[in-house]
């Protein structure tokens, strides 16, 4: 659009929309002003100080599952980096085995007609059509129900199977049975592994759509060409094929694996102790700073999309500089 | 002079030519295609066999149908139907009073009537009644649920269910469709503040989980809120679930409103259409028709999504499963919970894979 000046007919044409727009900022200015007041009133009501001070202080709680040290006399920042830590557990193991999946299952529904292209249809509307949270609780209340108790674990090689997770030996460290509890080794928690099935599986549905509809794109042409210079199979699929395939279904995949992200959120539906379960759960209830522990909720979770958004940008740059267009 | 011969009898018709396959070769051809395929179709077809005999057996041979509590249905070996049939009233309408169930069997009714006649496609059903439809319905429901006036007043905590679902998946259709159509234009403004206010609301929206929207909207809006102004949980939780799905459709409807070539407005221009006369006359109906099916994934999305209302506290059909396992009746065996979550998956599988197979359908046909 050409810059015009300043002038008089430009403000006389212009000026209904500067006073829409200042009427505007105006309501939601005060729309602000009146909750910032509301809520200082509120949490004097209720005695709860505010500010992020309380990261400092002890938890006074435990965390089942955590790759960091943490105890109940640990700081709360602790807590949070636990929390981090183990959301981003989550999203790479169901990334990665909800990739493993959609390949298998897209390159079954490109197959020749037969079974196995009957099956990969069935699974993908099977699996695309059941919310991701009946799925999740589903896995969770057959590992519950199908394990064993701490009593009667299943023992092979060094490691445990209960109810209580899933115990490796780590080093020379074995896990044991001590009264009620299992001690020793790493534990896998029955909702890590609930939670991971229940989240590979459904959007390993959605990856398998966007993987076909990428290898699709590719035109015969390039196969039949590949065949005519001697590549075939999985030769021609890895070095003709997937690179292009990969151009169209990149995009989509990224924002498939942003929305994997975010819905590690339904760990607090099972109990296991991510960001949301640990921060906006515990956290928030234990120091009533709710705010406090829901904006540090909204800012990982952003900081979490946008470093998956950058990642999927950083691969799609690089392919688009090999393969053009 | 060449001969010319004419024949006088038309020619017999000659028998079809065989099948190029023979009867056994489809199937071998369906079943080995390759060799590879083939082995792997082999193990397939056995895992899905056995996988199917033991489910078959533990969902129809051993199942419990009949019985009012857990003493019917004793041990793991077949499903436990009975906790379905025998709670019908929680999963339909939860704590609704039983005197009062003809206002939601109404409400129901008159939801598979129209979207028995949307789907039918007759000449009178355009875009734009079926929107009408969709925003005068739940204005309806609400009247008709909630009462006051003649109508004894059920608050919506006791509502739960089936009716839940319906009413906050079709409060949302009628909020966050407009709502996400108003936000998408205001991106495309020419005002600055609009175009900041609109575009920081949709981003926002889209890089936090709905989860923790519906956390906030359950516990940090009361703390905005003055003092005397109390929101029920329910109307907050729905106007979270409003406000987020708002902001997903407002992407969809920015990609059909990009969609229409800039000749279009130029045109428009042209002939002396203001702004708005383009927009309502123009644009908009080829961008609405160009989202259609990308609108029915994101009602298939809502219905999917408010699952995530029984974390909350805000009872649905997945929360009446869980309540209803947890009660004094049925605790027990983890049977009970699972054939609930058995029956619920396959609701929504019936139910989600239709409303998909007609957003097909209305691709095709564009």
């Amino acid at each position: 659009m050409v810059r015009r000046r300043l002038s008089r007919t430009v403000l006389a044409e212009r000026w209904p929309g500067w006073v829409v727009q200042a009427l505007l900022l105006a309501v939601v200015g005060w729309l602000a002003y009146r909750g910032v007041v509301n809520f200082q009133a509120n949490l004097r009501a209720l005695g709860v100080s505010a500010g992020f001070g309380f990261l400092h202080t002890q938890a006074g709680f435990q965390i089942a599952q955590s790759l960091i040290p943490f105890g109940p006399a640990s700081p709360y920042l602790d807590a949070v980096v636990a929390a981090a830590l183990n959301t981003l557990l989550v999203i790479a193991l169901a990334g990665v085995l909800g990739t493993l999946l959609a390949l298998v299952v897209a390159f079954g529904r490109l197959s020749p007609p037969g079974i196995v292209r009957a099956a990969c249809g069935a699974y993908v509307e099977t699996f695309r059509n059941i919310p991701v949270l009946l799925q999740i609780l589903f896995w969770y209340a057959s590992a519950i129900a199908l394990l064993p108790g701490v009593a009667d674990s299943l023992q092979f090689g060094g490691a445990l199977l209960n109810n209580r997770g899933l115990f490796l030996p780590l080093g020379g460290d074995r896990p044991h049975v001590e009264g009620f509890d299992v001690s020793g080794g790493i534990a896998i928690l029955p909702e890590l592994i609930a939670l991971t099935l229940g989240l590979s599986i459904y959007n390993s549905a959605f990856l398998a759509e966007i993987f076909r509809a990428g290898i699709l794109s590719v035109p015969r042409g390039q196969i039949e060409a590949a065949t005519s210079v001697g590549l075939t199979g999985v030769r021609a699929a890895l070095l003709v094929t997937l690179p292009q395939a990969l151009r169209v279904a990149l995009p989509a995949a990224g924002g498939q694996y942003q929305i994997l992200a975010k819905s590690s959120a339904l760990a607090a539906a099972v109990g296991y102790p991510d960001i949301m379960q640990i921060v906006g759960g515990t956290i928030a209830s234990q120091t009533s700073q709710a705010l406090e522990a829901m904006g540090l909720v909204v800012l990982l979770y952003a900081a979490i999309n946008l470093g998956i958004a950058a990642i999927v940008a950083f691969f799609n740059r690089r392919l688009l500089r090999t393969e053009g267009r | 002079m060449t001969a010319v011969f004419v024949r006088e009898s038309p020619v017999a018709p000659r028998v079809a030519p065989a099948r190029a396959l023979a009867p056994g070769e489809r199937l071998r051809r369906w079943l080995l295609p390759t060799p590879a395929i083939g082995v792997v179709s082999v193990l397939l077809l056995a895992v899905l066999l056995v996988t199917g005999a033991r489910f078959f057996d533990w969902a129809i041979v051993q199942a419990h149908w009949r019985g009012a509590s857990s003493a019917a249905c004793p041990g793991d070996g077949g499903a436990c139907w009975s906790f379905v049939v025998a709670r019908w009233k929680p999963w339909l309408v939860g704590n609704y009073p039983s005197d009062q169930l003809w206002r939601p069997l109404t409400c129901f009714a008159v939801f598979v009537l129209f979207w028995a006649w949307v789907v039918r496609r007759p000449h009178r059903a355009s875009l734009l009644r079926v929107l009408q439809g969709f925003i005068a319905m739940p204005v309806a429901f609400f009247l008709i649920l909630i009462g006051g006036g003649p109508l004894p007043v059920v608050v919506p905590t006791q509502w739960g269910g089936l009716l839940v679902t319906l009413v906050v998946t079709l409060a949302t259709f009628a909020t966050a469709l407009p709502l996400g159509l108003c936000l998408a234009l205001g991106r495309r403004s020419h005002w600055p503040v609009v175009r900041l206010l609109c575009g920081t609301f949709v981003e926002a929206m889209r890089a936090v989980p709905l989860l923790a929207v519906l956390f906030i909207a359950a516990t940090l809006l009361p703390l905005f809120l003055p003092r005397d102004l109390a929101i029920g949980l329910f109307a907050r939780a729905a106007t979270a679930f409003a406000l987020f799905n708002a902001a997903m459709a407002a992407e969809v409807f920015r990609g059909g409103l990009q969609a229409v070539g800039r000749g279009q407005i130029e045109a428009a221009t042209t002939v002396g259409l203001g702004d708005f006369a383009a927009l309502r006359l123009v644009v908009l109906p080829q961008a609405l028709t160009a989202v259609v099916p990308a609108v029915v994934n994101i009602m298939i999305a809502v219905i999917k999504e408010t699952t995530l209302l029984s974390v909350i506290g805000v009872s649905d059909l997945l929360g009446a499963i869980e309540i209803g396992a947890k009660s004094p009746d049925w605790v027990g065996e983890p049977n009970i919970l699972t054939s609930g979550y058995v029956f619920l998956a396959l609701a929504y599988l019936g139910v989600c894979y239709a409303l998909s197979r007609y957003s097909r359908r209305l691709e095709r046909a564009r």
